[in-house]
């Protein structure tokens, strides 16, 4: 009886621990990186800026924009609000959001790389399968008065120059990099189109959670053809979600998605 | 009285395991949104978080910077 006692209960607190749907680690540092990238390809003045944060745990490192996650903090406490009251929910949502064109969460193990990502209001997950394949050379200078050696690489149709520092022997970095024998202290592509730079590292003793509850599994390539065709065809996307907008500015939206996101850190996902 | 301690279990097992997807849902509703650069558009969920989502992604896509 014991046993069968025993087992439910096990049972019981696995079933719980699998129903929450997120993962849970202990973050030893906090690295905050600032990203500067061009928005339109075609157009120099286009730069856009933001804070992002690498959060690395013992299992696992969480990387996304710092906006974003307080976006996520602020819709999670107004979802409580009754749905009567949406509407004040709705304008102090809008009063407080912070802008953000960068809504994945990207979770690395030491084998593995899980992106979380959403097109508007759906959510999805896909796993990153390709591997970096690093070069490193002696090439070294110091940044942020850390002493970094170059290392080279191509991901995405983009080919990047990284400066990592073993004086920080994590192996992570910014977005999906990682593989070097050191923290990447700062990253960017040939053209500069998206520059990441570490301007603080420091031990941060919390939790790491990434909820990842009601996202819908899927590949890397299927993902962003859905993005594709969701920007492709914006209004009628939108619209299929519930968000409607009237002639005129449904047609300046058409042309904004054109001119401005043009650009995305990954031209290629095959 | 083991049955009745099984079946405890079994009932805050469900309910514990749920009280983190509550959702409240109601009739679709929909609400006038007026994004943070003047624009009006309009959102519908069956939840406060859907209109939220739906706002702010109204809001990021409409107001997106040039």
């Amino acid at each position: 009886m014991r046993k069968k006692l025993l087992f439910i209960l096990l049972s019981f607190i696995v079933s719980c621990l699998y129903s929450q749907e997120r993962i849970v680690d202990t973050t030893i540092y906090r690295a905050y990186y600032k990203l500067i990238y061009q928005q339109d390809s075609t157009n120099v003045d286009s730069m856009g800026e933001e804070r992002m944060t690498l959060l690395i745990g013992k299992s696992y490192s969480l990387f996304q924009s710092e906006n974003n996650r307080f976006n996520d903090s602020l819709l999670y406490s107004l979802s409580k609000i009754d749905i009567e009251n949406a509407q004040q929910a709705v304008d102090i949502a809008l009063s407080l959001k912070k802008n953000t064109r960068f809504k994945f969460k990207i979770v690395k193990t030491l084998n593995r790389l899980i992106v979380f990502d959403k097109i508007t209001t759906d959510k999805f997950i896909y796993e990153e399968k390709n591997k970096l394949k690093w070069q490193i050379t002696n090439d070294a200078k110091l940044i942020n008065n850390y002493l970094c050696q170059k290392a080279t690489t191509t991901f995405g149709g983009r080919n990047y120059i990284a400066w990592f520092t073993n004086e920080i022997p994590i192996s992570d970095g910014p977005y999906k990099f990682k593989g070097l024998p050191g923290l990447i202290i700062k990253i960017y592509d040939q053209e500069k189109h998206y520059d990441f730079e570490l301007f603080s590292f420091k031990k941060y003793v919390s939790f790491l959670e990434v909820n990842f509850k009601k996202a819908q599994k899927t590949s890397k390539q299927d993902y962003f053809r859905a993005y594709k065709n969701f920007k492709t065809n914006i209004v009628a996307q939108l619209e299929q979600r519930g968000i409607y907008l009237d002639d005129d500015e449904a047609t300046k939206v058409k042309q904004r998605v054109k001119k401005t996101m043009n650009n995305e850190i990954e031209l290629k996902f095959d | 009285m083991k049955n009745v301690f099984l079946t405890l279990v079994f009932v805050l097992g469900t309910a514990t395991s749920f009280a983190g997807s509550n959702l409240i849902i109601s009739d679709l509703t929909c609400i006038t949104v007026t994004t943070s650069c003047g624009i009006v558009g309009t959102v519908c969920d069956y939840t406060t978080e859907g209109l939220l989502e739906g706002a702010l992604e109204l809001d990021r896509w409409v107001c997106a910077k040039q």
